[in-house]
C-alpha cells in the first residue's frame, strides 16, 4: 500500500519530466518554424513552400485538374467572361434595366424581406470598393485605367528609385513569403503565385516590351509591360451569412462585400509591389483570373465554371496582380473536385436561371459565342445568368453559396465531411442529400428568416478570418 | 472557453455515470468499448451543435445533436444489454 502513495519526491520528478517534455516540444517547434531550404521540382524549377499549409487531404499536382487542349485553345475576348460585356451586346439591355428598376421598386414598396430599403442600401454600401476593381466595373469611378485609379495607386507613393536606391533584392522564395504575408494583411484570405500564361490574356490585351505600365491605348486596347510575367493570385472569402440570403439585395450585398474586399486588397498589393520598386498592375480586365488562380494552387474549376477552394468552397472572389518581381510559383492542387462535381450537381439544380449544366460529364464544346474553347468543362448558359440578375438589379451568386464545399469550420463535422468528400468523391450525391437534410444552402428568398440577418451577431466584415487555420 | 467547460462537464458526468453502472454490475470489454464510443458520439453531437450555432446554421445544429445523440442512446442500450452483467453476491 505504501508504494501506491504519491510521495513529494515522485511528484516533483513528474513535474520535472513534464517540463522537460514541454521544453523539447518547444525546441522542436522552433526548429520547424525556421526558414526552409529551397525546394525544386522534377524539372529543377524552384517551387515555394507555401506558408499557409493546406490540410493533408489536399494534394499538390503538376498540372491543373481541368483538361485543356492547346490545339483548340483560343484567347478569351472580354465579352467571353464578363457578364456585363455580354449585357452590353444584348439588344434588350434597356428593357432589362427598366425591369430591374421595377423589380427593386417592388421590393421597396411592398417591404419584401431581403429587399427592403435597408437591404438595398447595404447592397449599395458594400458596392463601394468595387470601384477599385476592374474594367468589369466599366464606368465606375476609380476603375482600372482611369485617372482617378492612377491617382489612387500613386498617392504618397515613394519607391526606392525616388531615393536613388535599387529595387528590393531577394530570392524568389523570400519574395513569395513576404508578398503572401502582405496580401493577407491587406485583406486577402489566401495568396498564391504562378507565371503568366499569355493564352489566358483577353484578345484586346497586348504585351509591349517598351511599356512600363498598363495603359489603355485608344484603337489598340490594353497594353501591358512584357516584363510582367509573374502573377500574384489572391482570393477573399465572402460573408456567408449574407451569401446564403442570395436572390435578394442582402445576397447581392454579400457578393459585393467579397469583391470590394479583394479589390481593395489588390489596390494595396499594387502599391506594395510598387513600393518595393517593381512594376505591378491589376489583371482583371486584361486577362482571365480564374485559370491563373487555379494554376497558383488556390482551387479547382467546378461545375459552376468558377473556382472552388478546398477551405472556402465557392464563396471566394478573385483578383490577380501582374508583376516583374521574381516570385517562386505554387503548384496546382487536387482535392477530388472533378469527380465530386460529376455527381453533386447542387449548383446546377439550385441555379434560379437554369444557366448551369446538369450534364454527367464535362465537354469541349462551348455553349455559346461568349465562351472560349480549349478546356473541357461544364460550359454554362451565361446569357441566361446575366439576364437573370440584370432584370433584378442585383447580383446573384447562388451557385457559389450553395456549393457543399462552402462551409465554415466551427463544427468539426464540416472538416470531416470534406475529408470524406475529397477521398470518396463518387459519393457526391450522398453528400448533397446530407447537405439538404442538414438544411444547408440558401435561406428561402423573401422569407422572414431572410430578414433575420439584421439581428445576427456577426464577426467583423461578416467573415471568420481564422477559417482553415484552427 | 465554453467548449472547455462543456468538455469538463461531459467528462465529469461520464465518470460519474460509469461509477453508477459499475456499482450495479460487472462491465465487460464490450460494455466499456460501447460506453466510450457512446460518450465520443455524444461529444461529437455537442460539438456539432455548438459549432453550428456559431455558424448560424440552426437546423444543422439540431440535426447533428439529434443524430449523434440518437447514436449514443443506441450504443448505451446495446452496451447495457450485452456489456453489463448483474453482480451476484
Amino acid at each position: 500500500m505504501e508504494n501506491n502513495k504519491l510521495s513529494r519526491k515522485n511528484f516533483l520528478k513528474g513535474v520535472g519530466a513534464l517540463m522537460g517534455a514541454t521544453a523539447t516540444a518547444g525546441v522542436a517547434g522552433k526548429a520547424e518554424a525556421a526558414p526552409q531550404p529551397v525546394r525544386t521540382d522534377e524539372k529543377g524549377l524552384t517551387v515555394r513552400k507555401r506558408k499557409y499549409k493546406y490540410p493533408w487531404w489536399v494534394k499538390t499536382v503538376d498540372k491543373i485538374t481541368t483538361q485543356v487542349n492547346p490545339a483548340i485553345e483560343e484567347r478569351p475576348g472580354l465579352h467571353y467572361s464578363a457578364y456585363y460585356g455580354n449585357m452590353m451586346h444584348h439588344d434588350e439591355w434597356k428593357l432589362e434595366t427598366d425591369k430591374a428598376k421595377a423589380h427593386v421598386k417592388e421590393g421597396l414598396v411592398n417591404n419584401i424581406p431581403g429587399r427592403t430599403l435597408p437591404d438595398v442600401a447595404l447592397h449599395y454600401a458594400t458596392h463601394a470598393y468595387m470601384t477599385y476593381g476592374s474594367l468589369g466595373s466599366f464606368d465606375a469611378p476609380r476603375s482600372v485605367g482611369t485617372k482617378a485609379h492612377d491617382e489612387l495607386l500613386s498617392y504618397n507613393m515613394h519607391p526606392p528609385q525616388d531615393f536613388d536606391l535599387p529595387a528590393w533584392q531577394t530570392t524568389p522564395e523570400e519574395a513569395s513569403r513576404t508578398v503572401e504575408a502582405a496580401g493577407i494583411q491587406l485583406g486577402a484570405s489566401m495568396v498564391g503565385f504562378t507565371q503568366l500564361n499569355p493564352q489566358w490574356l483577353y484578345t484586346w490585351t497586348h504585351r509591349d516590351p517598351k511599356a512600363t505600365e498598363m495603359k489603355m491605348v485608344p484603337g489598340k486596347g490594353m497594353v501591358i509591360p512584357e516584363k510582367d510575367v509573374y502573377v500574384i493570385a489572391m482570393i477573399s472569402q465572402g460573408p456567408r451569412d449574407l451569401l446564403i440570403r442570395n436572390q435578394s439585395e442582402l445576397g447581392a450585398a454579400g457578393d459585393r462585400a467579397a469583391y470590394s474586399r479583394i479589390f481593395s486588397a489588390a489596390v494595396g498589393m499594387v502599391r506594395f509591389i510598387r513600393g518595393l520598386g517593381y512594376s505591378a498592375n491589376q489583371m482583371n480586365g486584361t486577362g482571365a483570373v480564374i485559370p491563373h488562380s487555379i494554376s497558383a494552387g488556390l482551387g479547382e474549376l467546378g461545375r459552376m465554371n468558377r473556382m472552388i477552394n478546398p477551405i472556402f468552397g465557392g464563396n471566394v472572389r478573385i483578383e490577380c496582380i501582374l508583376t516583374d518581381l521574381p516570385l517562386a510559383p505554387d503548384k496546382p492542387i487536387d482535392f477530388g473536385l472533378q469527380e465530386f462535381c460529376r455527381h453533386c450537381k447542387k449548383c446546377a439544380t439550385e441555379c434560379p436561371a437554369g444557366a448551369l449544366s446538369l450534364a454527367d460529364d464535362p465537354y469541349w464544346v462551348p455553349a455559346n459565342g461568349f465562351q472560349a474553347p480549349g478546356k473541357k468543362t461544364y460550359f454554362e448558359n451565361n446569357d441566361a445568368c446575366a439576364s437573370y440578375f440584370g432584370e433584378r438589379g442585383n447580383y446573384c451568386s447562388t451557385c457559389m453559396s450553395v456549393c457543399p464545399w462552402s462551409k465554415q469550420d466551427f463544427a468539426a463535422l464540416h472538416e470531416m465531411t470534406k475529408v470524406f468528400a475529397a477521398k470518396t468523391p463518387r459519393a457526391g450525391t450522398l453528400f448533397t442529400e446530407l447537405d439538404d437534410a442538414f438544411g444547408y444552402g440558401l435561406i428561402k428568398p423573401e422569407s422572414e428568416e431572410a430578414a433575420e440577418w439584421w439581428d445576427l451577431d456577426i464577426p467583423e466584415l461578416g467573415i471568420d478570418s481564422y477559417q482553415g487555420k484552427r | 472557453m465554453m467548449t472547455l467547460f462543456l468538455g469538463m462537464a461531459l467528462g465529469a458526468v461520464s465518470i460519474w455515470l460509469y461509477g453508477q453502472v459499475k456499482a450495479l454490475g460487472t462491465i465487460n470489454w464490450l460494455g466499456r468499448v460501447l460506453y466510450l464510443s457512446g460518450i465520443v458520439s455524444l461529444a461529437f453531437g455537442i460539438e456539432t451543435f455548438t459549432g453550428s450555432m456559431i455558424e448560424h446554421e440552426m437546423q444543422a445544429g439540431w440535426m447533428g445533436l439529434g443524430a449523434f445523440g440518437f447514436t449514443t442512446a443506441i450504443l448505451f442500450i446495446i452496451g447495457w444489454r450485452f456489456g453489463v452483467s448483474e453482480k451476484t453476491e
